[in-house]
């Protein structure tokens, strides 16, 4: 990834020294994912696709991946979240547990955007080196959560929510790169957003994704304020307020 | 004698809060309130739930800290489990889980309608078992037979809505805002109890509340043709009648369960409890 403050050769050696061991937590969709990294390398992934089950299920899930990999939370150098966009009750799901972590232990809190996270993912799956990466996570109805990366991850469209028509993403098609698109939003759109130059691969979001893109946050040094952290949640809460009258205009 | 210290985290509806207990003792109790609802009419979940998650952590610090304790230093962690609105619950429930994980320590689960009747062991003076507990609040309105701890029988409950809820929902058709029955409460203390409702006719010990609030709407929408500004001529009366009501449905009940338990002492627990009327017609009935 370009632009680091940091010296290449620093974080070359951050890397290959195997210092970082970061605990990672994705949890914006129906898929909740824990899994632990030490320079970069994946020590253990833990998944469970069943939705609503995050509350429930992520602490078992940490307490595994530190089993499998024979470490302890007290040894890890940072705690990695997916921060969103994504389903509202997961992420909180995800923030407060990743709290409680870094809270309880004094470790930093690493945010790492899901959009990209994903995008990451695709690229990896895909190598295409020319190609336009549209990951997209579902928001009910034909509302998706959305950005367009190249294969540097480097943000080419904004991170938005977007009611997708069938020309949404006509200006990003053309003959020299591919448009792909994945992610659980991405499916209920292949109808209508399917034409020449697009192309839809299915991979399933998970902590995996995240290994790298934690680990460069982490050689940079950017990390969160653990106490007033909030997930990407992109849009205000709904609300509806009730229209009823009971005295004519008075009430 | 080993000191036990432990963490309690609540975020069942829209306060987020955390205490400390060393040795059975209270040493800090904190709590974050969320007034965002009031402009709402309600408590909206979502909004709820985003409130918790950045409270959790500065409510628990200050907790740790008013106490002169390190998290470390805890030696076991409590969290409400419910009855409560789920998204706030689990920001609660999560963090303590992760906590507890990190820390090693337990994790106790506590039932929210246990704590309210609970709540009275925070300080002396105790009340002695058995004792009957009356559970008011904006979501609950339960007369609880309480013979241990943990050995609780509910004796009845309301049907529909809670006592809390019919403050405020009569309390909005007067026009008051959320919460309304801290206002009517107030407002009552200036005014006469010149209004009658009917009363439900339940056998046993149960409650209702939805049928006043009809009764209510459709008195004031009877004498509003008459007179437009009605409310406005009459509200301290309206809420010294209404509360008298309310107050008489739950005392009328609470007599009926000591009568027929023969059980003399009783709590009062939950954020109706804070009525003062209720608890001048509560406390005064020493038999």
């Amino acid at each position: 990834m370009k632009g680091t403050p940091f010296p290449a050769k620093i974080r070359i050696l951050w890397y290959f020294a195997g210092m970082s061991r970061i605990l990672l937590i994705e949890s914006a969709t129906a898929v909740c994912s824990v899994a632990l990294s030490e320079g970069g390398q994946l020590l253990s992934l833990q998944e469970v696709s069943t939705p609503n089950e995050h509350g429930k299920v992520m602490t078992r899930l940490i307490e595994r991946c530190m089993a499998e990999s024979g470490t302890s939370l007290h040894t890890l150098d940072a705690v990695a979240l997916s921060a969103g966009p994504g389903s509202y009750t997961a992420l909180r799901v995800g923030a407060a547990t990743a709290k409680g972590i870094c809270f309880a232990l004094g470790k930093p809190l690493i945010k790492v955007d899901t959009l990209q996270s994903l995008a990451w993912g695709m690229a990896a799956e895909v190598g295409d080196v020319h190609a336009w990466y549209c990951p997209m996570i579902d928001a009910r109805r034909m509302e998706v959560y959305t950005a367009i990366y190249n294969a540097e991850l480097e943000i080419q469209a904004p991170v938005q929510a977007l009611i997708v028509e069938p020309d949404s993403f006509d200006p990003w098609i053309n003959a020299e790169r591919q448009l792909i698109f994945s992610g659980d939003g991405a499916a209920k759109c292949t109808s209508i957003l399917s034409k020449p130059g697009t192309r839809f691969i299915d991979i399933k979001i998970g902590a995996s994704f995240m290994v790298a893109l934690a680990e460069t946050a982490f050689g940079k040094g950017q990390f969160e304020d653990v106490a007033y952290f909030s997930p990407t949640y992109l849009k205000p809460p709904n609300i509806t307020t009730s229209k009823k009258k009971w005295w004519g205009d008075q009430g | 004698m080993v000191d036990i210290a432990i963490l309690g985290i609540e975020s069942s509806c829209d306060d987020t809060a955390a205490a400390i207990f060393k040795n059975g003792v209270v040493l800090s109790n904190f709590v974050a309130n969320q007034e965002i609802h009031e402009q709402y009419g309600g408590v909206v979940p979502e909004v709820a739930s985003r409130a918790h998650q950045v409270h959790i952590v500065p409510v628990v610090d200050r907790a740790l800290k008013e106490a002169g304790l390190l998290p470390t230093e805890l030696q076991a962690v409590a969290f409400t489990r419910g009855p409560g609105l789920l998204g706030s619950l689990l920001v609660g429930v999560s963090f303590a889980k992760a906590l507890a994980l990190s820390l090693d320590l337990p994790l106790i689960e506590v039932n929210h309608m246990e704590a309210h009747v609970l709540a009275h062991f925070a300080e002396p003076p105790y009340p002695p078992f058995p004792f009957l507990c009356l559970t008011v609040s904006g979501g609950h309105t339960q007369i609880l037979r309480v013979d241990d701890f943990h050995q609780m029988t509910v004796l009845g409950e309301t049907l529909d809505d809670a006592a809390g809820e019919a403050f405020d929902k009569t309390g909005k058709l007067l026009g008051l805002g959320y919460p309304a029955g801290p206002q009517i409460d107030r407002l009552a203390q200036e005014g006469n109890v010149r209004f009658d409702f009917p009363e439900p006719q339940l056998k046993g010990l149960d409650f209702s509340f939805s049928g006043l609030k009809t009764a209510i709407l459709y008195f004031l929408k009877k004498e509003m043709s008459e007179n437009p500004r009605f409310i406005e001529d009459n509200l301290a009366d309206l809420c010294a009648s209404i509360q008298y009501k309310i107050v008489q449905i739950l005392v009328k009940r609470l007599a009926k369960a000591a009568k027929e338990t023969r059980i003399r002492h009783i709590a009062i627990a939950g954020g109706v409890s804070a009525n003062s009327y209720l608890r001048k017609n509560t406390t005064g009935n020493r038999r």
